[in-house]
């Protein structure tokens, strides 16, 4: 291992019999900077290889590849070929190591070892759990804004917006993504604690969330800001909007952060939910690189459960005063099922911690720090 | 399959070739991602807050002198997952800690790991927590295939 390193390196290995059987094969391993490289087997013979990078950094290189086997009595070759695409990797990520030690390459416990796991059907009408995304916690971040749409200027990414949503967006002063600006600039709401609102709690730190639900609504608790909102599932009708607001039979309603939701079961294990009546552009962005959105806005979750593990989370943004035309911002994003135990830490913005920071650490960090050091 | 192999090798090569670290709450605009600073010192004060942990500590420099140090963490729920907590330093605590700095000069930085006292090393960086990067498919996105059990 390279010394100097808080961790060693390590590949491990597990392998199943039979990939048409329902078992698992997969590898993961630690490399050069703690980068993590995991592949999966999955049950159809097709394997996805991911690799995901610590710290924080942002990786250089598109992340997931894809590797299509073959199923049945053909399993044992392939393992054989995939171990060498291993041993590539394995070489690749040693040789990248400051100090190559021969004598001393690690041997994870694991290695080889044979494991089967298959994952439960999806319960009926059922998306309650604690669940966190399936790459991580830090893979709902989406610091370059909504995961599906990252900010990025490639004209592929680029937003449909109408002219006044993109003299709104050029107003936002974001701390986070391709246009960042230094921490005493910025006019994120998130940063004088106002409420994220929705939809931008699926688009900024959407880490664990909680769902429960009983026969009348699904209620979401999501991690960053405490904040919850319920999705009826009673069959009531979506609110229209209204002037100022919400239609909610005759009665006119005001907008909410979280808005109004409604939820339908399109078949036994996706739940797709509506929902308007949110805050005007003055008091919520979209997301962490201040896109716009406006209390005309509507949007569409689609919860998919695709077995008892993982839920895929699907929604599209229809916001006319923002966006000429509807667009997805996110495409099944992936959450893993948590034990349910799991105790799930509180993460807030406090007015006066974010004073405290600003003032011992964000103001003097960011005094002249455009201009080279000594000047 | 040779093609797979070569693919593989690609991806490895791709994340070895370099990074610019990111947080959830603000980037990298005030640090110098260039320079890694390891240094031993005293510790004042643990801020065990929002939006990042404050880690304050006094280190003699060359000359004798003790400058004072205020590094960042990232958030507390971010850390309590990497094994800190609010009882991980107390003022008086002799560390080493390794740290990214900022731009301007002046003695503020970002952490990368502290050593404790009893050698016990506090890292700020972990196995899946990795935010999207511009062009990155976000978890599952690409995967279309995946198995629908």
């Amino acid at each position: 291992m390279g010394r100097g390193f808080p961790r060693p390196y390590f590949l491990e290995v597990k392998m199943a019999a039979d990939c048409g059987s329902g078992s698992i094969s997969s590898f993961r391993g630690l490399g050069h900077r703690n980068f993590a490289i995991s592949g999966e087997a999955c049950p159809d013979g097709k394997f996805i290889v991911s690799t995901a990078e610590e710290a924080y950094p942002v990786p250089t290189s598109s992340l997931i590849w894809e590797f299509r086997f073959k199923c049945g009595r053909e399993v044992w070759k392939m393992r054989n070929r995939y171990m060498a695409s291993v041993i590539v990797l394995v070489a690749a990520v040693i040789f990248s190591a400051p100090v190559v030690a021969q004598n001393d390459r690690p041997q994870h416990p694991e290695a080889s070892k044979v494991q089967k796991a298959t994952a439960a059907p999806a319960p009926r009408h059922d998306i309650s759990g604690t669940w966190e995304p399936a790459k991580g916690p830090g893979d709902g971040i989406q610091a370059y804004g909504v995961s599906a749409m990252p900010n990025d200027g490639k004209p592929e990414h680029q937003l449909p917006y109408t002219p006044y949503g993109l003299e709104t967006y050029k107003s936002h002063k974001p701390l986070i993504g391709s246009n960042e600006v230094l921490p005493t600039l910025y006019n994120d709401p998130r940063d004088t604690c106002e409420p994220l609102g929705f939809p931008r709690a699926n688009f900024y730190n959407l880490r664990e969330t909680q769902i429960m639900q009983d026969q009348y609504k699904v209620a979401v608790l999501y991690e960053y800001g405490e904040a919850w909102r319920v999705i009826w599932t009673d069959g009531r009708e979506l609110p229209k909007l209204a002037e100022g607001g919400v239609l909610v039979g005759k009665e006119i309603r005001e907008p909410r952060f979280y808005g109004y939701s409604v939820g339908k079961w399109v078949d036994d294990d996706t739940l797709v939910v509506q929902t308007v009546g949110m805050m005007p552009e003055d008091k919520v962005w979209l997301d962490g690189t201040g896109r716009p959105i406006s209390d005309e806005v509507r949007v569409e979750e689609r919860f998919h459960r695709v077995n008892h593990d993982r839920m895929e989370l699907t929604v599209t943004i229809d916001d006319p005063k923002m966006y000429t035309k509807p667009w997805l911002a996110m495409n099944k994003f992936a959450f893993r099922l948590q034990d349910p135990h799991k105790d799930v830490t509180e993460m807030y913005c406090s007015p006066s911690e974010m004073e405290k920071y600003n003032k011992l650490f964000g103001n003097p960090a960011s005094e002249d720090a455009n201009k080279p050091h000594g000047q | 399959m040779r093609k797979s192999a070569i693919r593989v090798f690609a991806v490895a090569a791709g994340l070895l070739s370099g990074s610019l670290p990111l947080f959830a709450h603000h980037g990298t605009a005030v640090l110098d991602t260039s320079k890694t600073l390891t240094m031993k010192g005293t510790v004042t004060e643990w801020d065990w807050s929002n939006p990042h942990c404050l880690l304050q500590f006094d280190i003699k420099n060359e000359g004798g002198q003790v400058v004072h140090w205020i590094a960042e963490t990232q958030n507390p729920a971010e850390m309590v997952s990497l094994g800190w907590g609010k009882a991980s330093f107390k003022p008086g605590d002799e560390v080493t800690v390794t740290l990214m700095p900022v731009k301007n000069g002046h003695p503020y930085g970002r952490i990368k790991l502290v050593v404790l006292p009893d050698g016990k090393t506090l890292v700020t960086i972990k196995e899946g927590l990795t935010p999207k990067a511009p062009g990155e498919s976000s978890g599952g996105s690409k995967s279309d295939d995946y198995p629908k059990q």
